[in-house]
């Protein structure tokens, strides 16, 4: 009975995801809060869950050099003036 | 925060308007390089990809179909290119080593149980670039799919049914593996900031 009304252990887990999304059906979120409602490690788990993705943004979210955009912009200005001269028809020479 | 390509530019693009290439180039160099590089863990090749991502966008602008929108598009032919890369480096013999399979990143996520207090300030502890390298390295074992999954969505904030229209994969695909990400990050954290002293 005390399943039914709050999931296990595993569901939590295995659910994080969907929850987080708000993409649980009615009944597994209903579960899934009466979970963490009584059940102080998962809390802990889903605690620590939230942070980590937190402290990802943080720390791995340094911007790349800004040099790099004009370096790009510069390659694709000579790769088209590449393809264009490889269109072009070359000098005339006489049959 | 996803970068948001205005309407106008998408149709600039398609009028063929050079001006609006080099706009998109501004406004998207940053994610595309980030997703290369995240996938590859090599600034030179990362920039490399990039730079082909973009040309390969402007050569096939015309092929673009409209069923998914501009930053789609772009994210799937970088994550393309990006694979071509390492099939490449796997071909000349360059793999990068360290990178885990499934088995052994499952006994990762789950060798921690009880996760303790990380402390209000990491940074009292360790340096931002400390953490960023440690978190860097634990990335660096995940497949190229897996951390492109996490780029996309934890980082550049794209949903569940982008993310899987970029890579080709299911949207519950998708969910699992961001969840693996997250739980090697989530055990690196903890061994970083759970008070054990772990400086390896």
């Amino acid at each position: 009975m005390m399943k039914l009304l709050m999931g296990t252990h595993a569901e939590v887990r295995e659910f994080l995801i969907k929850f987080l999304e708000d993409k649980l059906p009615a009944l597994k979120k209903y579960q899934f809060q009466m979970h963490l409602l009584l059940c102080k490690d998962c809390k802990n788990y889903l605690g620590k869950y939230r942070s980590s993705i937190e402290l990802s943004k943080n720390y791995l979210d340094d911007p790349p050099p800004q040099e790099l955009v004009n370096l790009t912009l510069k390659f694709i200005e000579e790769k088209l003036e590449e393809k264009k001269k490889e269109s072009e028809p070359g000098p005339y020479t006489s049959p | 925060m996803a970068v948001e390509i205005p309407e106008n530019l998408t149709s600039r693009l398609l009028n063929g308007e050079r001006d609006a290439f080099d706009d998109l180039v501004r406004l998207c160099h940053t994610p595309v390089y980030r997703l290369a590089l995240r996938m590859l863990h090599d600034p030179d090749d990362a920039q490399e990809v990039a730079q082909e991502s973009f040309l390969a966008a402007f050569v096939g602008i015309g092929g673009f179909q409209q069923r998914s929108n501009i930053r789609t598009w772009l994210f799937s032919i970088t994550y393309r290119k990006a694979v071509d890369r390492l099939k490449k480096r796997k071909e000349e013999g360059r793999i990068l080593s360290g990178v885990l399979d499934d088995d052994e990143l499952w006994k990762i996520a789950h060798s921690v149980q009880d996760f303790t207090d990380w402390g209000a300030n990491p940074e009292q502890i360790y340096s931002r670039n400390e953490i960023s390298d440690r978190l860097a390295k634990a990335m660096g074992k995940l497949p190229a799919e897996s951390s492109a999954v996490f780029e996309l969505r934890d980082i550049q904030g794209l949903n569940s049914k982008e993310t899987s229209e970029i890579l080709g994969i299911n949207e519950g695909a998708v969910r699992v593996r961001l969840h693996r990400v997250r739980q090697i990050l989530m055990v690196e954290m903890q061994n970083l900031f759970g008070g054990r002293g772990d400086r390896s």
